[in-house]
């Protein structure tokens, strides 16, 4: 599933300062990219060589629609810390 | 207090848990009063339907440095799918030192899914650092 929005807490163990990322502005552009990624695999065709740069680039794309979920909880022992969450 | 509630909160206290997996346990202990043990500060490993859906990578360093993530299944498909991308000539080279990249492309979704529900690396250092790698 698509992420929608994304939210970064950055700031000390026990105050965090919220920095929301509107995930969902840039679903246009990513649906963009992955549909003339397919198209030009599949007008290139399974060569070696340019179809793999495309390749990858096709499952990097696809990874963004598995970004919903994402957790990423650091504490640092100075105290800092840094949490992101996709939804 | 019931210890197992008190346990989750020393965790807790002590920082090896976030509020949101102290809370998720307590909800968990609130909805199953039967729950006789925790067997890590993960706990629950699997929902309650008994599907994975995340990889989750905690590390505790006795400084004090802590990291908590959790990965979505699917995510880490993907990046195996990258993995799979590797040029031929190098995937032959791993294969000869017994490295079978074409294993994981023949894993389907679900398959490689099973394959992770017995994932579990525990690792503790001499220093009292550790390492969890568990699915749930």
């Amino acid at each position: 599933m698509l992420p929608t929005l994304g939210l970064v807490r950055i700031g000390h163990r026990r105050w965090t300062v919220p920095l929301p990322l509107p995930v969902f502005l840039v679903w246009p552009f990513v649906l963009l990219a992955l549909g003339g990624v397919s198209l030009s695999r599949g007008l290139i065709g399974r060569r070696e060589g340019d179809v793999s740069k495309l390749a990858i680039a096709q499952t990097g794309l696809l990874a963004f629609f598995y970004l919903s979920g994402l957790t990423v909880d650091v504490h640092a022992k100075d105290g800092t810390r840094v949490l992101e969450w996709f939804w | 207090m019931h210890p197992e509630r008190k346990k989750v909160l020393d965790m807790l206290a002590e920082g090896k848990i976030s509020t949101e997996d102290a809370d998720r346990l307590l909800s968990k202990l609130a909805g199953s009063p039967d729950t006789t043990a925790i067997e890590t500060t993960g706990a629950a490993r699997t929902n309650g339907s008994g599907s994975l859906k995340y990889l989750r990578v905690v590390v505790d360093s006795k400084n004090g440095d802590n990291v908590n993530i959790r990965v979505p299944l699917g995510l880490f498909r993907t990046g195996i799918n990258l993995a799979t991308m590797v040029p031929r000539a190098s995937s032959d080279k791993l294969k000869e030192n017994g490295v079978d990249l074409s294993y994981l492309s023949s894993l389907s979704g679900d398959a490689l899914i099973e394959e992770l529900r017995e994932l579990k690396v525990d690792v503790n250092s001499n220093n009292g650092d550790t390492v969890r790698v568990f699915c749930e």
